[in-house]
């Protein structure tokens, strides 16, 4: 069982949320910020590294490709307030509350 | 067929001068409306300076066109709820056929989505509602988002008690609940028809309380009426026309926005729940506040009663009926209760920082600059002049040629009369209204 921990973004500062090993990545459609699982469904690559094309997300390992709206649509929950995103994401019970963070990294596209 | 922009324009332009210039919306003398609830002036030549293809943005919430829009929406809505004069309709029974006319209720349901757009599509840039969400997480943000407004510190209740005249600035706040308190839960009303499973049921819950369970004297909004009285204010709905800030006319509006709009139904219920459950602790400081400023004669029972059922309405209103309503009716429909929950959360900070601006703002009279004045930009004012308020768009002076002027900012309480050679300055933002009894000569210029 997992539960839900609270966590704040500033953008632009702040593009991703790690939970343990686990990465969320902020992806902006439409001037609206989604935050996506970074771990690819097939042999877990690293999605943010991914590319967009023709409204797909490709992942850089295999090339696996991954509608766009499907991912936002399943992505974590998120209020925006101006450039102050909030997030619930999942974390497993074993997670301890001291390594989930809001992070920063450096996205390849 | 593609409609150009100024095709758009001059379409809502004409729609809106039509609405503005008819029976009910027409300017009066008078600083105040009294004892006529179809009497709600617009200013036909404001509004038709407002370009309606530009929505207004968050840092023009508080500007004199929100303003105007603000009024025209109000009555937009409110020509849709049945007002009766309190002492009979005898004498007022065309400006009763006015208000409902079929002509204006055509023109009222032409302009009301533009004007909604352009007074709160900013609103869509604002707040933005992303991903999946499931009870879980909609219940924790609501809860935190709860926590946080019942926790903050409520600096407008703070600014009244320290105010140098509390009647004054107590009446202003009150002059601004009257939007909502003389008529309230009519837009909750909005809701309670169709057929929409048990949750229908339970916003009748919180809607019998509101209305006193048929018992007029319990009903919310004769217990607010009997708040003004014991405060030596007015009970007509809209004495205080004039006086309401656009934030506050605005945040009235959303309720009625989301409600005349049924797929806002969602977006209704996260905005009621949010405030029925910050309620009960607001109106408890509320009635310590009131009671400071007016002793022991206010008659606190309107705010006795929030205080009380609020803590109801507030486990009610969200575990009850947000909840239930998240599970039954998936993501999109979550998505919007939260929407509703950012976008009260936003427009209730915004009217507060307005308020706590006017009522902060004591303006006084002083000695004129001496220096000439074009003729050209001279305004005369004589007891004919139609009243009006507004809110300036820039730090600016009031300077008073010849004559002698009154300068109302507030609900209650005497205005300022300037005299010849004098003048009062006037932030940006802050509504004001000038008027003479007697053949004046005013100039407005910048600071």
């Amino acid at each position: 069982m997992g539960r839900l921990r609270r966590v704040e973004l500033s953008l632009p500062e702040h593009n991703s949320v790690l939970v343990g090993e686990d990465l969320y990545f902020t992806f902006a459609t439409n001037g609206r910020v989604h935050l996506i699982a970074s771990r690819c469904a097939h042999r877990g690559g690293p999605l943010h590294l991914g590319e967009v094309r023709a409204d797909r997300l490709r992942c850089p390992w295999h090339g696996s490709a991954f509608k766009v709206d499907r991912l936002c649509a399943r992505a974590v929950s998120v209020v925006q307030r101006g450039s102050t995103v909030i997030a619930y994401v999942p974390v497993p019970e074993s997670t301890s509350d001291d390594l989930v963070a809001a992070h920063t990294l450096v996205f390849a596209r | 067929m593609v409609v150009s922009a100024l095709q758009y324009g001059e379409s809502v332009a004409a729609t809106v001068a039509e609405f503005a210039e008819s029976e009910p919306y027409r300017p009066q003398t008078a600083p105040f409306v009294s004892g006529d609830p179809y009497r709600r002036p617009l200013d036909a030549a404001r509004l038709a300076a407002i370009d309606w293809s530009r929505p207004l943005t968050e840092e023009q919430f508080v500007s004199d066109e929100s303003l105007l829009a603000s009024r025209l929406l109000m009555n937009v809505y409110e020509s849709d709820a049945l007002f009766l004069p309190r002492d009979g309709l005898r004498g007022k029974e065309r400006g009763f056929e006015a208000f409902y006319s079929s002509r204006n209720r055509q023109l009222a349901d032409r302009l009301r989505p533009t004007a909604e757009h352009f007074a709160l599509g900013f609103l869509d840039d604002r707040v933005k509602i992303t991903g999946s969400w499931e009870s879980d997480a909609l219940v924790a943000h609501l809860e935190h988002t709860i926590d946080e407004t019942v926790n903050a510190d409520r600096p407008v209740l703070q600014a009244i008690e320290a105010a140098p005249d509390g009647r004054r600035a107590a009446g202003m706040l009150i002059a601004q609940m009257a939007l909502d308190g003389l008529t309230e839960a009519t837009a909750m009303s909005q809701n309670l028809g169709g057929a929409f499973g048990p949750e229908q049921s339970e916003l009748f819950k919180i809607f019998i309380d509101e209305f006193g369970y048929g018992v007029f004297a319990a009903k919310h909004s004769t217990l607010f009426t009997d708040l003004c009285t014991s405060a030596g204010m007015a009970t007509d709905a809209h004495h205080y026309w004039f006086f309401y800030l656009p934030t506050s006319i605005a945040v009235n509006n959303y309720f009625y926005t989301v409600t005349r709009n049924r797929t806002g139904f969602f977006r209704y219920v996260g905005a009621m729940a949010l405030l029925e459950a910050t309620f009960a602790p607001y109106f408890d400081a509320l009635a310590k506040t009131l009671r400071s400023v007016y002793g022991d004669t206010v008659d606190l029972k309107y705010c006795d009663e929030h205080a009380h059922i609020d803590q109801h309405h507030g486990r009610m209103a969200v575990h009850d009926l947000l909840v239930p309503l998240a599970r039954k009716h998936g993501p999109a429909a979550a998505r919007d209760l939260i929407r509703g929950v950012e976008e009260i959360r936003l427009l209730g900070a915004l009217a507060d920082q307005d308020v706590l601006a006017q009522l902060r703002w004591t303006p006084s009279v002083v000695k004129a600059d001496p220096s000439p004045v074009d003729p050209a930009d001279a305004v005369e004012l004589t007891a004919r002049t139609p009243f009006e308020t507004r809110v300036a768009a820039a730090d600016c002076v009031v300077r008073v040629l010849g004559g002698q002027a009154q300068l109302y900012w507030s609900a209650t309480g005497d205005p300022l009369t300037p005299a010849a050679g004098e003048a009062v300055e006037v932030p940006k933002g802050r509504l004001y209204g000038i008027r003479s009894d007697v053949d004046t000569a005013i100039v407005v210029s910048p600071v």
